[in-house]
């Protein structure tokens, strides 16, 4: 049983693929969840009684994930939209950390997706409804098991570790009828297929002669735990040893065989009396074996139910981040549209009125967006004045492509893009402002980690590269990447100072470039705005220069 | 019909139980390649097969038809299958051994039994031509030889008997069923009413929110000794069914032994294959290429892209490269003079050599993309140990030993391995007494790899060429571990640190995935 609200579940059925692999990272977060679960129990609901978060969140529960992943999340500031998403709910923005990054390469998915986020924005009210009893399925399932931990300690009997597991297999059974409830209530108002499969489905599943059955079987479930009176039936098998055991249901007593008496002289000769310690020693281990048995069916359906609820947590909890975000960005009033997104063969990069996520999250008011109408460009060289927004434009374009690609809105008025299998950032960090051969071979090792990974179908945002020697053999390693990058087809966004390669690209003139411009009128006004235009040679340093140098 | 060995072609002798390890073995690391090759195979005692080479190019051959076969891999698992069965079978006879009870020791052997007939009926289906997937069946001497005695074996009246009577009695047994009520103080042995499972009753409503089925068993009284109460119990089971256990009595009584010695024997000796390529498929699977070298009794070496079969094994696990080298000689050219940087590739390039040319006269493939040599009928090693550089003249009383009982015992088909042959010495008289060594082995006219550091020895004989162990150009200290035939004898700074983490213009268009 899955929830299907991330992926259309047709995935299954293909064997290997991009999105086979995201799936199976998606599992690896359920079973995250599973073990820290614990400590997000208590401050999701807002009784926080001082369970300590790690410093910086990303770095330590990612540790063992993807290092490009990571570098791209604080490249393009994605840690403001996690926090926005997560509206102070810890489980909230791990989720959105776990989904947010991971590209989506299936344009169908991608519009699956955005089905069900329209119907969320439309109906906040039962998404959360879904969100808030799978955690409460998810939070009191691990109660109950912590609460019974000595469950499974070697001394209780294994009847009683039956009536303990039976005891959580009805609380999630009671879960899953409220979600019947919540689904019968709810139903008719969406429109997503995503969502209206998801009802139709689940509800089929959970039907009321399942529900009975299920019942019915608990209960004589726990009567035969309570008298503790098995009857198995078994096999001759390798050895003579006993053999292909099943359980019987208990019925009348049948009566014993009746051996006739001849080689032992018993009279009841299939009654056995376990008058000696060796004997009753062997019944109760097949007493018990009978149970672990029972405890093991018992478990898994409870196991997989967890597991929906899980899931069901996860999936809900990312499109509840999403309408999370979809309110701040309304209260700010900054646009946002549902992205459409285009096959990688003909690169296109069309929007308006594009503004930096991230900034406007951080700023809490709207910036200043952009427009870009480029059809056939795969290479974008930004030039242009300090501080005139040349960055900011950027990660405008990176988070928009990291947005469209997990299924969300953008901010934007219109966007279209193509779907690409990764988004890699390579930033001039702080530190690396110095010029000295350590920085630069520091540089270089992370474009060589960036390049490892690199396909045709990739989209590379790169930041100030190459600027940490000198310009003329910065600008000799930037051609030569670039170039070669560029004939493969990979999609580079590069904001640069560096004159002599934008100049020297500028005389190649290589197809399918565009150039852009930090906009600057004749006064030295900034209007952080990017705009088609060729590198001039200098990057306005002295205007930096002089402001600040008249206002201080 | 007769099958002898799937070893040898000819002859039946068995091979003798203990064999001495050749004098080779430690200086070629052959000693660790073995060893890894049996280690998984240590009751069916293969070492003797792998220190006895079998000296005749016949046999040779049959072997490396065998391998071939045996790298099919329907073939492989096919008698992979057939031995495992045959080891289950065996283990079961164990049981029939040691248990206390008799019904219980019967029994085991009755399912020995049943393992030995699968695995005949198993083996006999899968080679014959209609098992076989390949059109052309199989194409050894030896695996067609066998099958044709397999399927005479098989088809034999006393072995269909015995099958029939095996596997109608193991039915029977299978057959008796009972069940156990279980009381407070007592358990009841009765007739099974045969109702439904009541797990499955369960499974069954839940199955349609289930995602993976529900496949485990119950289980208990894992002890192959019966405890008290299964004793109880079998004794009542054996009151009701008494007829069933007395026939399997009599069975027990009439078939005393039924493994077939020639099955025995082959189940062993296939297992030299066996172990040798499932030493070789990781290896494979990583990379590295093995071929079945163009044996001749002719004085062939040429060698393309050979390595030291441990070197590889050690660099699979560690994730590193090797360096294969060739070893091509023609005409009248036996003698190798090998020279150049310490630590340069020189000892694993003899080590290569002489895997390559034992493995060879195993009849196993070698650790080369080709090889054209002839067979050996031993390899004589001396590998200089380093560590007693101190004693001197003592050192070089027991190197002239060794060597004298070499030059004593070689022939016209050995090869001679010498790696720093009196290095403790003075170089004119290291020059002097390896010259007359060549000398010997040049009028020998065998094959001879001699490592040292006096290249004048290249020039001591038209049959000596010589070989340099190779530094990279314009750089002495960087080793290239490349071993060259030839006589014994620097970019802008941007570039040269991009071309460092692979960035330059070539290596970044050839890097980007499609």
């Amino acid at each position: 049983m899955k929830p299907y609200l991330l992926f259309t579940g047709d995935e299954d059925m293909a064997a290997g693929g991009a999105v086979a692999a995201n799936r199976s990272e998606w599992k690896g977060g359920y079973s995250a969840f599973e073990k820290n679960a614990g400590s997000y129990r208590h401050t999701a609901n807002g009784k926080n009684i001082g369970v300590a978060r790690p410093a910086n969140p990303d770095r330590q529960v990612m540790a063992s994930e993807d290092n490009l992943v990571l570098e791209t999340i604080a490249d393009l500031n994605l840690s403001v939209v996690f926090d926005a998403m997560a509206r102070q709910d810890p489980f909230l923005r791990e989720t959105a950390r776990q989904v947010v990054p991971v590209p989506v390469t299936d344009p169908a998915v991608i519009l699956y997706r955005q089905e069900i986020l329209k119907d969320a924005i439309r109906h906040p009210a039962a998404l959360q409804k879904l969100y808030r009893l799978s955690s409460e399925a998810v939070e009191d399932a691990l109660f109950y098991r912590n609460m019974n931990q000595p469950n499974y300690a070697q001394m209780v009997p294994m009847a009683e570790k039956v009536q303990k597991a039976l005891g959580l297999l009805v609380l999630l059974l009671g879960k899953a009828k409220g979600l019947k409830h919540i689904i019968a209530a709810t139903e008719k108002s969406f429109q997503s297929k995503g969502l209206q499969s998801f009802c139709s489905r689940i509800g089929t599943l959970l039907s009321e002669s399942f529900l009975m059955k299920a019942d019915a079987h608990v209960s004589e479930l726990q009567s035969l735990a309570g008298k503790g009176r098995l009857v198995i039936a078994s096999g001759l098998g390798q050895g003579m040893k006993g053999t292909g055991h099943v359980l019987r249901r208990i019925s009348s007593p049948l009566p014993a065989w009746k051996t006739g008496g001849g080689v032992f002289g018993r009279k009841e000769g299939g009654v056995i009396h376990l008058d000696d310690i060796n004997l009753s020693r062997s019944a109760c281990e097949m007493e018990d074996a009978g149970f672990v048995h029972v405890l093991r069916v018992i478990s898994r359906f409870s196991d997989d139910l967890f597991r929906f609820f899980a899931a069901l947590r996860f999936e809900t909890g990312y499109f509840e981040g999403c309408i999370n975000l979809h309110r701040l960005f309304s209260q700010m009033d900054i646009p946002v549209c549902f992205p459409v997104p285009e096959p990688v063969e003909n690169p296109i990069l069309v929007f308006d009125e594009l503004v930096d996520a991230g900034m406007a999250l951080s700023d809490r008011k709207r910036p200043i967006g952009n427009r870009l109408a480029a059809e056939g460009k795969s290479l974008f060289i930004i030039t242009g004045a300090n501080q005139g927004g040349k960055s900011t434009f950027l990660r405008s374009v990176g988070l928009a492509q990291v947005f469209m690609q997990c299924g969300m809105f953008v901010t934007a008025s219109q966007y279209r893009a193509n779907i690409r299998d990764a988004v890699f950032t390579h930033f001039t960090r702080e530190e690396d402002s110095g010029m000295d051969h350590g920085r630069l071979e520091e540089e270089l090792a992370r474009m060589d980690s960036i390049v490892r990974r690199l396909t045709c179908r990739s989209m590379l945002l790169l930041n100030e590269s190459f600027a940490t020697t000198t310009e003329r053999e910065g600008a000799q390693i930037a051609t030569d990447i670039i170039l070669a990058l560029h004939e493969q087809k990979v999609v580079v966004l590069y904001v640069t100072h560096l004159y002599e390669f934008a100049q020297g690209m500028q005389d190649r003139k290589p197809d399918k470039t565009e150039f852009l411009r930090a906009e600057r009128a004749e006064d030295g006004f900034r209007s952080f705005r990017i705009e088609p235009g060729e590198p001039l040679s200098t990057s306005y340093g002295e205007d930096l220069y002089a402001k600040i140098m008249t206002t201080g | 019909m007769e099958f002898q060995s799937i070893l040898q072609n000819e002859g039946s002798s068995e091979w003798p139980a203990t064999t001495r390890e050749p004098g080779c073995f430690a200086d070629l690391n052959l000693d660790q390649i073995v060893g890894a090759i049996v280690t998984d195979y240590e009751e069916y005692d293969l070492m003797p097969f792998f220190r006895q080479m079998p000296g005749s190019l016949e046999t040779v051959v049959y072997r490396q038809e065998v391998m071939r076969d045996l790298e099919v891999s329907f073939v492989r698992n096919s008698i992979i299958a057939f031995s495992l069965e045959l080891r289950k079978a065996r283990e079961f006879l164990g049981y029939g051994k040691t248990l206390h009870n008799p019904d219980q020791r019967r029994k085991w052997r009755l399912d020995a039994a049943m393992r030995y007939c699968s695995a005949v009926l198993g083996l006999e289906t899968a080679l014959s031509s209609k098992g076989l997937p390949m059109a052309s069946g199989l194409s050894s001497q030896g695996l067609r030889q066998f099958s044709a005695w397999l399927r005479a074996y098989r088809n034999s009246a006393e072995f269909t008997a015995f099958h029939a009577q095996t596997e109608g009695l193991h039915q029977e047994a299978t057959r008796i069923r009972y069940r156990l009520e279980m009381g407070r103080d007592r358990v009841v042995v009765g007739e099974d009413d045969a109702d439904t499972d009541y797990c499955e009753e369960i499974n069954a409503t839940f199955a349609p929110l289930i995602d993976v089925p529900f496949n485990e068993q119950i289980h208990f009284f894992a002890d192959l000794e019966m405890s008290m109460l299964e004793n109880r119990i079998l004794e009542i089971v054996k009151d009701k069914h008494l007829e069933t256990f007395v026939k399997l009595e009599k069975w027990c009584d009439e078939h005393p032994d039924f493994l077939d010695d020639t099955l025995v024997r082959f189940d062993r000796e296939v297992q030299f294959y066996l172990s040798f390529l499932s030493f070789l498929a990781p290896l494979q699977k990583h990379g590295f290429c093995f071929s079945y070298p163009d044996m001749s009794i002719d004085q062939h070496l040429e060698i393309t892209e050979g390595y030291d079969l441990a070197l590889a094994a050690k660099c699979m696990e560690s994730g590193t490269d090797l360096v294969p080298n060739d070893c091509l000689l023609s005409g009248s050219e036996r003698l190798m003079v090998l020279t150049g940087p310490n630590q340069g590739g020189k000892t694993t390039y003899a080590r290569a050599l002489g895997q390559i040319l034992y493995l060879a006269a195993l009849g196993c493939p070698v650790p080369a993309r080709k090889a054209r040599v002839f067979l050996c009928d031993t390899i004589y090693t001396h590998f200089s140990v380093e560590e007693d550089i101190g004693a001197q003249s003592g050192r070089l009383q027991e190197e002239l030993l060794r060597v004298r009982a070499i030059l004593e015992r070689a022939t016209g088909h050995s090869l001679i391995i010498l790696n720093e042959l009196f290095s403790t010495t003075t170089t004119r008289d290291a020059h002097a007494m390896g010259k007359r060594i060549l000398d010997h082995f040049a009028a020998l006219d065998c094959f001879c790899l001699y490592v040292t550091h006096i290249h004048e020895l290249a020039q001591s004989s038209p049959k000596a060429v010589s070989l340099v162990a190779a530094v990279q150009e314009g750089n002495s200290d960087v080793r290239t571990y490349r071993i060259l035939r030839k006589p014994a004898d620097g970019q802008a700074y941007a570039h040269a640190i991009a071309a460092k983490y692979h960035l330059d213009y070539r290596s970044v268009k050839d890097r980007v995935g499609t």
